[in-house]
Formats: C-alpha cells, structure tokens, sequence
C-alpha cells in the first residue's frame, strides 16, 4: 500500500524484469558469479530501457538492481547475494511486486529472510505492536512465540483484534512499523524456527 | 465535508475489472484521488494499478474480499476515503453495506439504503409505483399465504399467471402457471427455491405476458433534485 504516483507515469518503465541467464562462456559453475563488464550491461540495460528493477538469476548466483526514487535518479543499488544453490524464498511477495510500503523494512534484499517463517496480516487494519498506547509490546525482537502466542493489534472498524502467531519460533524480524495501516497478506514478523 | 464543498476528494472503489476502471478513469478527470481494493491473486490488475492508493483486502474468494464489508470499510477508513463507489455487481445492491457505510461516515455513491431496499422487494416496489400512479401488472398485493388464496386471485387475474419470489433476481424463484392444477405446486417450488437462493421465501403472483417487449428506461436522481432519465434501452 503506497502511493502509486511515481508509477504512473510510465507503466512499463517500473515493470519488474526478471530473468534467467543462459550464459555462452559456460559461467554456470558452482559458487560462479557475475563479472564488472556483465554487471555494467545490467546497469546499462536498466537505465536505457528506463527500468526501476531488474533481478538476475542464474544458477548459484542471484543480483537485483534497483533504482530509488524519481525517474532519472540515478543510485543504482546493488545488493549482491550469497552463492547458493536454494530456491528463492517466496518471502516478503508484497515488496517485490510494488513500490516501497510506508516505512516498510521488507525492502532489505530477499535473501536475508531466506528461511524465515512470515507471519502475514491476516486482515486489513492498522497495526498496533502493544495491547494499549503506554503497555509493552506483545513481543520483541529476540521473543519466543507458540502458536497461540498475540503478536499484535489490528484495528479495524474500530474493533481491536488480537492476532495470534499461528507458528512458534523466535522474532527476528518486525516488518511493520506501530500505527502503520497494513494489507491482508502484509509480512508483520519474520520468525526463525 | 463542509456544506460548501460539494466535491469528494477521495473515493474508494469496491469493486474490480471494467468498471472499476471506468470509475478511475472518471475520477480522474474529475480530479478525485482514488483507492482500489483487491483479493491478493488480483494484486496485479489494471484497477489497481490505475488507482492511486491501493490496498489487498483479502484471498480470492469474493465473500473474504470483494463482498467482505468490515474489511471494505477498514480499508476505507485507513485511506481516508469519503466515499465508496461500489460500481455494479458485488455490494451495489446491498441495503445492508449502504447503512453500514452511513454508520460510518462514508458517502455510499448509490442510493439510500432504504431505497435499495424498497425496490429489492418486489411486492413492496410494485405498490410503490401503483402509488405513484404508474401501470403495474395486475397481481396478487402481498405474498401469498395459501393455496386457497393463490387459487381465488389468479381466478381473478386470469391464466397463465407467473408466481415470482419477492426477493427474487436472475429468473429464479419463478414458475409459469398455465392451469389451476399447476398453481399449488408452483408456489411451494418457487417458495422453497427463493428461500434457499434469497433467504425469504415470500412469493406473489402476477399476469403473465407471453410475448412482452422489454423496454428499459434508465432513471437517475441526485440529492440536489436534479434528476434525468437515459433513454430506453
């Protein structure tokens, strides 16, 4: 949930592309990466075509590149991910598909949520991390959560709902800001079992 | 909003698809900002990115998202909204979602709850215009409550008659009777049929034309008086 200004005004330019290289000089070796000349040529590609994003992914190797802000920015990000060979982990879907949420921290690459359990919002609402404006949060980064555990608030119509973890783990992550208006399907807490 | 703006600044779309986009596009011309909603496997529609707010409401089922009216109206109230379009379909004939939206502050673009009501129940719609003066159908004035009664009316009214469910839609809740012995079984199919699609299993009976032209005229009145109509279809 953002503003979609930005993307208005050209449609195609922040299509997210993504794709799987085939490369001829036999680069697909374990633990291989992506040279300076292949990584300007990503650049290159990014901004001639006006792309905010692009993702490559080739075996052992994943890079994504990302233009901040207005179009004509520059500050190409990179963000260089670890050689492996595991699937990419479906986690954070929302960041990858649409422009940066009100303060949401699920822009980090990825990678780094790479085996973590999400616990998304189950309704739209707003978020509260405490049972009253002056009370503790329900949880901290570094908790231990059951199932049963309340995680959260989230408001809606007025109602106050508990929302409960429905896995068990420690909280390692907290995606969503107190106060902030959430999505169904918004990663709230990213949990290591 | 004050007395003096007469213009919404913002508007929730509660719906998807051709019209939701036809209303955005409407919106902006008009120079309102516009929210869509969306079930989550509908994340990448053309609403929603036309909008300039969006927010996902739920799975794809349509009752947890498109007709799911608490999560409709908090996304409302995240964004702001002063009013909701619910476009055709979905929640634009619900009595009940145009009072809920009053309850809470939000101008439902429509008409008034106790509007929709009134013309979604036939027997009470059909005395409505034969108070009004129009031409209606000659038909039973309530629902029928017997066999008996069913019987003596349409004697009156003359055969083939239709038995039609109050709270009908879609051709269901109906049944042509072309003869007295047909009269008693169609009013418990119909009745049973209306109250299992419509949960009110009130039915009337009506003449029936066998070979009508079907004209429609389409009406509309704001709350200004203004009011005109588009020609028939």
């Amino acid at each position: 949930m953002a503003s979609r200004k930005e993307q208005m005004d050209n449609t195609a330019s922040t299509r997210r592309v993504r794709t799987k290289s085939v490369t001829e000089t036999g680069a697909n070796q374990p633990g291989a990466s992506v040279n300076m000349d292949e990584l300007r040529e990503l650049i290159g590609l990014l901004t001639d075509n006006g792309l905010a994003e692009l993702e490559l992914e080739r075996e052992g190797f994943r890079v994504r590149l990302k233009r901040e802000g207005v179009l004509g920015a520059a500050g190409e990000v990179l963000v260089p991910v670890a050689a492996s060979a595991r699937p990419l982990p479906q986690a954070a879907p929302a960041a990858a598909l649409t422009p940066p949420h009100p303060g949401a921290q699920a822009e980090t690459a990825a990678s780094e949520d790479q085996g973590l359990h999400i616990i998304p919002s189950p309704i739209v609402g707003t978020f509260y991390r405490s049972p009253s404006p002056t009370a503790e949060p329900f949880v901290k980064i570094g908790s231990n959560v059951e199932a049963e555990t309340v995680v959260c608030i989230i408001e809606a119509m007025k109602l106050m709902n508990e929302i409960q973890a429905e896995i068990s783990g420690e909280v390692v992550k907290i995606y969503v800001e107190n106060g902030q208006p959430v999505e169904y399907g918004q990663p709230l807490f990213g949990l290591k079992s | 909003m004050s007395s003096s703006t007469r213009k919404f600044k913002k508007i929730l779309i509660a719906n998807r698809g051709e019209i939701a986009c036809r209303i955005i596009w409407t919106c902006k011309e008009m120079g309102i900002k516009t929210v869509a909603v969306h079930s989550d496997v509908d994340r990448d529609s053309l609403h929603v990115r036309f909008a300039d707010e969006a927010a996902c409401i739920g799975p794809a089922p349509s009752a947890q998202s498109y007709l799911n009216i608490p999560a409709i109206i908090s996304a409302a109230e995240i964004f702001n909204v002063d009013a909701i379009h619910p476009g055709y379909g979905f929640l634009a004939e619900s009595a009940y979602f145009a009072e809920i939206c009053e309850a809470c502050n939000i101008k439902f673009i429509g008409p008034q709850a106790k509007l929709i009501r009134l013309m979604g129940d036939k027997i009470e719609a059909r005395r409505a215009m034969a108070e009004a003066g129009l031409p209606v159908l000659p038909g039973s004035p309530d629902a029928i409550e017997s066999e008996a009664e069913g019987l003596k009316l349409a004697r009156e009214i003359g055969f083939p008659v239709i038995v039609k469910a109050s709270a009908g839609g879609g051709g269901r809740g109906m049944r042509i009777v072309r003869s007295e012995e047909e009269l008693g079984h169609a009013l418990e199919t119909a009745s049973t049929e209306a109250a299992a699609a419509f949960k009110d299993g009130s039915v009337y009976i009506e003449r029936y034309v066998d070979q009508p032209r079907h004209i429609e005229i389409q009406v509309l009145a704001d709350e200004y008086g203004e009011c005109i109509h588009l020609g028939e279809r």
